[in-house]
C-alpha cells in the first residue's frame, strides 16, 4: 500500500514545481520573494546576529555614525540602530502576517456568507462592510488605538477588524458565481449540508484571489502599524520600525541614520510583499497560465 | 402487481419569474417499481429534468415551487418530508442522481478520492482508511481499468467516459434504491454512450435497483428500458411499455418523435421534423398542449385538455383522436 502514497506525494511535489515553474517567470517576483525571506530571516536570528538589544541604553557614545561596531549607528540614548531594525523586523513582520491571516479569514468567513446565501444576510454585510470600506482605515485606526490602548495586541486587533472588507467582497464575488455551479448541485444530490458546500466545495475554488489579496494585506499592515507608531501611537515597550521614526524625528537633521535604516527596512518589506503579490496574481490566474 | 418504489401523482411545479409564472410540471403521474428502467423521453425544455428535481426537492427555490402533488417513495410523501429528512434519509442514500455533463458536475480543484470518500464520510461515517478502500471498490464496481491512479487524479485529467463512470461511482456509493440519470450520455462520443448504458443496466440489475433515464435519444430508450412516459409541455401525453410505444405508437406527438429519430438512423436525405415549436410554458395553448402541431388537430382539441384513454396493455394515450376517427 506504499504505492499510492508515493504517487500522491509526487503529484503534490509536481503541482509544487508547476507553480514554482509560472512562478519564476517573473523577475521581479523572485526579488520580492528574496527580499520577504531575507528580513524573515533576519528577524528568526535577531538574537544570533547582534550583541545589542534595541532597548539597551549607553551601547556606545548617543548619535555615534554607522561604523563597524554599530552598524548603523547609534540614537539618542545610545541605542544600537542595527539591533533595532532587525529585532523591529521580528514585530513588524509579525503584526503584518497576524492582521493579514485574521482579516482574510474574518473576510473568507463574511463574504462566504454573504455569497452562498444571499438575500438580506448579503445586504447586511455587505452595508456593514462598505461602512469600514468609506471610513479612512488610517484614521480609524488611529481613533481605535487612542482609546484601547497602544499595545501590540490591540494594533493587530484594529488593523485585522478595519481590512477585511476587501476580502469578503473578493470572496462574496467568488461565491455569487461557483455556487450556480454543476458540482455545487451534485454535493446538493448527495445531501452536502451548506457548511460542506461552503467549505470543502465552494472554497477552494475561491483560493486564488484570497491568496493574492493576503499577501497585499501583509504590506499594507506593516505600513499602517508604521505610520501608527511614527505618531506615537504604537506599542511604548515593543521596538518596531514605525517607534523607531517615531524616536528619529526630533535628530533627522543630526542623526539621519536613525530615521533613514528602519525607513529602508519599511520599504523594502512592504515592497516584498507587493511583488510577491503581483507575482503571485501572474502564477494563479489561470487565464494567464498559459502565457 | 409488485408494488411501486416511487409514485409520482399530480405533481404540478412552477417558476415564478418576472415575466410570468411557468408551469413545467403540469400535473404529471409516474410509477417506477422495483428494478424497473423508466424513460422520461421529451423535448428540450419539456420539463424533464424539473421533474427529476422535483424527486429529490433540488428545484431552486426561488424561483421554483412544487405547487400540487405528492411524491411517494415506500410510503413517504417527499414533497411533504422535512428537509433534515430529506438530507439524512433520501438524497444520495435512497434516490441518487447521475448527471449530464461529467465535467461540470466534479469540482474542479479535488481529488477523484477525496470527492468520492467525503460522500462516504458523511453519509456512512467511515473513518478515512476505510472510506478509501470503499472509494476504491466503488471504482473497481463502475469498472475503472486503474482505479487507484484514477483515485489520485483532478477531473481535468480524465476523459469524459472516465468522469461519468466516476459520477456514477458517486452516485452509489451510499446504495440508492433509485437512480435518476439525467441525460448520463449526451456529453459523450457514442462508442463511450454504449459503455456507459451498458454500465447502468448491469447496476440496475445486479444490485436490485430502479432507474429513472431521462433522455431525449429514442435509441437510448429502446435499448434500456422497460416502459416509458412521453412528456410534452410538462405533461405526460403517452406511457407505457417500451414495445408498445415504438410498435404502436398512438400519441401524434410519440409517433413524430420517432419519425425524426428513424430519418436519422435510416439516413434518409430529409430531416423528418416536428413541425412548429414547443409552445410558451408561461401561455400554453388552451386544450392539448400538442394542438397547434398536430396533423390530426380536431375541434375538440383547441378547447379541451384530454384525458388518459387506454390504448393497449397497461398502454395510454392523453388524446383524443380514439374518439372522433379511431387508428
Amino acid at each position: 500500500m506504499t504505492a499510492p502514497v508515493r504517487q500522491s506525494k509526487h503529484r503534490a511535489v509536481r503541482a509544487l514545481r508547476e507553480f514554482w515553474r509560472r512562478y519564476r517567470k517573473s523577475r521581479s517576483g523572485l526579488v520580492g520573494l528574496a527580499l520577504v525571506c531575507g528580513l524573515v530571516l533576519l528577524a528568526l536570528l535577531a538574537g544570533a546576529i547582534t550583541s545589542f538589544t534595541p532597548l539597551e541604553t549607553k551601547t556606545g557614545v548617543p548619535f555615534e555614525r554607522p561604523g563597524t561596531v554599530h552598524y548603523f549607528g547609534t540614537d539618542d540614548l545610545g541605542r544600537d540602530v542595527f539591533s533595532g531594525v532587525i529585532f523591529g523586523a521580528r514585530v513588524s513582520l509579525a503584526v503584518g502576517f497576524l492582521a493579514a491571516i485574521t482579516a482574510t479569514n474574518i473576510g473568507i468567513l463574511i463574504g462566504a456568507l454573504a455569497g452562498y446565501f444571499g438575500g438580506w444576510l448579503d445586504d447586511l454585510l455587505m452595508r456593514i462592510a462598505e461602512m469600514f470600506m468609506v471610513v479612512p482605515v488610517f484614521v480609524l485606526a488611529l481613533l481605535l488605538v487612542a482609546l484601547f490602548g497602544p499595545s501590540i495586541g490591540n494594533v493587530v486587533i484594529v488593523l485585522s477588524v478595519l481590512s477585511w472588507p476587501g476580502t469578503a467582497r473578493l470572496v462574496r464575488a467568488e461565491f455569487l458565481s461557483l455556487k450556480h455551479r454543476d458540482f455545487v448541485e451534485a454535493a446538493r444530490s448527495l445531501s452536502a449540508g451548506h457548511l460542506d458546500i461552503i467549505f470543502s466545495e465552494i472554497l477552494p475554488n475561491a483560493l486564488a484571489p484570497v491568496i493574492i489579496t493576503a499577501s497585499l494585506q501583509v504590506a499594507s499592515a506593516i505600513l499602517i502599524e508604521a505610520g501608527l507608531s511614527f505618531l506615537g501611537f504604537g506599542d511604548p515597550n515593543t521596538v518596531s520600525w514605525g517607534l523607531m521614526l517615531y524616536w528619529a524625528q526630533k535628530f533627522i537633521r543630526h542623526a539621519p541614520w536613525m530615521a533613514i535604516f528602519p525607513g529602508l527596512a519599511i520599504s523594502l518589506a512592504t515592497l516584498g510583499f507587493n511583488l510577491i503579490g503581483d507575482a503571485l496574481n501572474d502564477a494563479l490566474n489561470p487565464r494567464l497560465k498559459e502565457r | 402487481m409488485t408494488q411501486a418504489l416511487l409514485d409520482i401523482r399530480g405533481l404540478k411545479v412552477q417558476f415564478h419569474t418576472s415575466q410570468g409564472v411557468v408551469r413545467a410540471v403540469d400535473g404529471v403521474d409516474i410509477m417506477i417499481r422495483r428494478r424497473e428502467i423508466i424513460g422520461l423521453v421529451g423535448e428540450s425544455g419539456c420539463g424533464k429534468s424539473t421533474i427529476a428535481h422535483a424527486i429529490t426537492r433540488l428545484i431552486p427555490s426561488p424561483p421554483g415551487r412544487i405547487v400540487a402533488g405528492e411524491v411517494i417513495y415506500q410510503g413517504t410523501d417527499l414533497v411533504r418530508l422535512p428537509e433534515a429528512d430529506m438530507r439524512s434519509r433520501i438524497r444520495g442514500r435512497a434516490i441518487a442522481m447521475v448527471f449530464q455533463d461529467p465535467m461540470t458536475y466534479l469540482n474542479p480543484v479535488m481529488k477523484v478520492r477525496t470527492q468520492l470518500t467525503e460522500t462516504l464520510q458523511v453519509h456512512q461515517n467511515l473513518n478515512g482508511p476505510a472510506a478509501a478502500r470503499k472509494a476504491q471498490e466503488l471504482l473497481e464496481r463502475v469498472q475503472i481499468p486503474s482505479p487507484e491512479r484514477v483515485a489520485n487524479s483532478y477531473p481535468h485529467e480524465l476523459s469524459g467516459g472516465m468522469r461519468q463512470r466516476v459520477l456514477i461511482g458517486m452516485a452509489i456509493s451510499c446504495n440508492p434504491t433509485l437512480l435518476i440519470a439525467d441525460e448520463p450520455t449526451t456529453a459523450l462520443d457514442v462508442t463511450v454512450q454504449a459503455q456507459i448504458l451498458r454500465l447502468l443496466r448491469e447496476l440496475v440489475s445486479d444490485l436490485d435497483r430502479s432507474l429513472l433515464l431521462i433522455t431525449h435519444d429514442l435509441g437510448i430508450v429502446a435499448e434500456l428500458c422497460d416502459r416509458v412516459y412521453v412528456i410534452y409541455c410538462g405533461k405526460v401525453v403517452e406511457h407505457g411499455d417500451v414495445y408498445e410505444i415504438f410498435d404502436a405508437p398512438f400519441h401524434p406527438y410519440t409517433m413524430a418523435l420517432l419519425r425524426s429519430a428513424l430519418s436519422i438512423e435510416e439516413m434518409k436525405d430529409d430531416l423528418v421534423t416536428i413541425e412548429g415549436q414547443v409552445p410558451n410554458l408561461m401561455a400554453p395553448p388552451p386544450g392539448c398542449a400538442f394542438h397547434p402541431r398536430c396533423p390530426y388537430c380536431m375541434d375538440i382539441c383547441r378547447r379541451e385538455a384530454p384525458g388518459p384513454v387506454p390504448v393497449g396493455d397497461g398502454h395510454h394515450a392523453w388524446c383524443f383522436r380514439e374518439m372522433g376517427a379511431s387508428g
